[in-house]
């Protein structure tokens, strides 16, 4: 080995899964415009009263309606509120929503799927029967019919989700576990005598992860429409909290006078949504381990 | 082929059986009185113990749920609470239009998804494949009643071309083009990504390279050699396609006032009408059901290889 070689392979930084992941990513300007937007709506969701003109709830109803001016840039909504600070004040409790909604769905998801997987038999047959029965519901109609049985509001859409949401999780970290359980690595950890929950937690889930960061970022875009969908409907976050898709119900009703109204807060949730599309699509891209030659 | 369908058949049927019961759970179990729920706040005593005898309410909840399923068989959901019509028949009639709605937007979705996707595949990289497929993530991203707003603002108000809202019998096929865009526009984003990207995996291989190396012309090259095999991830997603169709539906029949099964079940949240709500859940997912039942039975069809597994 000549000395150029030697020294070569020692300036080589180690190679690990996620950094190979995070260069990939780097490379891809699409995802890096969609974690740029997430990163924006993060941002502006923890500063919100910092960066809002007006409070949320500051009713002036000599000032209602107003078109978009300096004083108010996207206007005025019925009762003399400011939509720019609403929609400010509404990526906090769409993001907030979306946040722990997801985190419910993977947590329940995960645990239910790795022990569908590990320990098959009657168990696994039990957990996919019922994954496929709430498969049979569309999402949204499941919601609808659990939050209209017991009352409109973001805690029984929290329910809802716990009930439903898990399901594709589980799926996928299921067919995860299927294929890992017969490697060689988790034969040797059964050897020697490590626990279940260990294998499960320590062995398993760290290689499974990478689907689950992807579905975890595309499954925010969902979240987030579902929460809007439902306020739209009247039966998600209710007044006078400001939710985009609450705003996008009270603006139809002036969209020939004040179209700004409904619209600008539909604009938003579109570029947030498209932001997590947009990362998700690039993690997938980066993680996706059959692409690493 | 045969013995695949019946098995298909008979695996439905355990899921059929778990959305009625979910269906059960959800609305005998929520909290409340069920009886006053049906009957409503104000209703006296003896109203009560009439509904509870009717609806089986007084027996214990096996008996209860087994009673439900067998009204269900039926087709019987009992009558609406406002209206008293049998809940089945306004759902035949809804059922109709949003059967109509539905088939248009597939057929937009279909007709602007795959074309995009398949030139998108074609001349990768270039500025028709970029854009397009930007406008089909922003596609994806946008909530469809909002979709919906903004047709009904430029279409509708602006330049005044199409109804604001209502149904073909009053204003012919012209009623159904905006609802139909606003339902079709995140199916056709899904089928252009999907279709771009199975196309690329199918020219890609060896037998698109034989075929070129033959001479055969590129025209023929995808349309007689790349495409068949191209579309068939796309007919699997046809029967997601379903899912997504009825749950927009919801979504656009409310914005354009639509008198289909979405929004009468929207319709019957804010009437508190718990007969129709709940016949329209388990109509909606017995239609979902049976569409991917019927997808899984046409690929089966498409792909020898499904049903020999």
């Amino acid at each position: 080995m000549t000395m150029k070689t030697e020294n070569l392979l020692q300036s080589r930084k180690p190679r690990s899964l996620w950094r190979i992941a995070w260069k990939r990513l780097a490379k891809n300007k699409l995802a890096l415009l969609g974690l740029g937007i997430v990163i924006f709506f993060v941002i502006v969701a923890v500063l919100a009263p910092y960066i809002a003109p007006y409070p949320w709830n500051e009713v002036d109803l000599s000032r209602a309606l107003q078109p978009p001016s300096w004083r108010h840039l996207l206007g005025t909504d019925e009762f003399g509120r400011d939509i720019f600070s609403r929609i400010i004040y509404g990526t906090r409790v769409s993001l907030q929503f979306a946040f722990f909604a997801q985190l419910i769905s993977i947590s329940i998801g995960t645990v239910l799927g790795l022990i569908a997987g590990f320990y098959g038999g009657w168990v696994d047959d039990l957990i996919m029967r019922i994954v496929e029965i709430l498969f049979a519901f569309p999402f949204l109609l499941f919601v609808i019919a659990v939050v209209s049985t017991l009352g409109p509001g973001i805690q029984n859409l929290y329910l809802a989700v716990a009930l439903i949401g898990w399901a594709g999780v589980s799926r996928i970290i299921r067919g995860q576990v299927l294929s890992l359980r017969e490697r060689d690595f988790i034969a040797g950890a059964i050897a020697i005598g490590a626990s279940t929950w260990r294998i499960l937690f320590r062995h398993i889930l760290p290689n499974a992860l990478s689907p689950l960061i992807i579905e975890a970022t595309l499954g925010m875009g969902g979240m987030i429409m579902l929460e809007a969908g439902l306020s739209f409907l009247g039966l998600g976050v209710q007044a006078p909290t400001p939710s985009w898709g609450s705003m996008v119900q009270a603006g139809l009703a002036y969209l020939r006078s004040c179209w700004w109204y409904p619209i600008a807060p539909g604009v938003v949730i579109m570029i947030v949504v498209f932001g997590f599309n947009l990362l998700g699509d690039g993690l997938r891209d980066a993680l996706d381990p059959r692409l690493y030659i | 082929m045969l013995r695949y369908i019946i098995r298909r058949l008979l695996q439905a049927i355990p899921v059929f059986i778990g959305v009625t019961l979910i269906t059960f759970i959800l609305f005998f179990i929520a909290p409340g009185d069920p009886a006053r729920l049906i009957a409503g706040q104000r209703a006296d005593t003896e109203t009560l113990a009439r509904i509870r005898s009717t609806w089986g309410l007084d027996k214990p909840l096996p008996i209860q749920y087994l009673l439900f399923l067998g009204r269900i068989v039926r087709f019987d959901f009992g009558r609406s609470f406002k209206t008293n019509i049998p809940v089945i028949v306004s759902i035949g009639e809804r059922l109709q239009a949003t059967a109509i709605l539905a088939l248009f937007a597939f057929l937009i979705a279909i007709l602007i998804g795959v074309t995009a996707g398949i030139i998108s595949a074609v001349k990768q990289y270039s500025i028709f494949d970029y854009s397009a497929m930007v406008i089909a993530l922003l596609g994806v991203s946008a909530p469809v009643y909002w979709v919906g707003i903004i047709l009904l603002l430029i279409f509708g108000f602006n330049l005044g071309w199409l109804p604001l809202g209502g149904y073909v019998t009053e204003y012919g096929l012209k009623a159904v083009i905006l609802p139909a865009i606003t339902l079709g526009t995140r199916p056709a984003a899904y089928f252009a990504r999907l279709s771009r990207s199975s196309m690329l995996e199918v020219i890609r291989q060896e037998y698109i390279l034989t075929a070129r190396a033959k001479g055969v012309s590129e025209r023929k090259i995808i349309f007689k050699h790349a495409l068949r095999n191209a579309l068939i991830p796309v007919v699997t997603y046809a029967g997601m396609v379903v899912g997504d169709l009825l749950t927009g539906a919801v979504l656009t029949e409310t914005i354009f006032a639509w008198p289909g099964i979405g929004r009468l079940v929207v319709q019957s949240i804010f009437d508190r009408d718990l007969p129709v709500l709940q016949g329209g859940v388990i109509v909606i997912a017995f239609i979902y059901i049976l569409a991917n039942l019927v997808v899984d039975l046409s690929y089966a069809l498409i792909d020898p290889r499904i049903r020999y597994e």
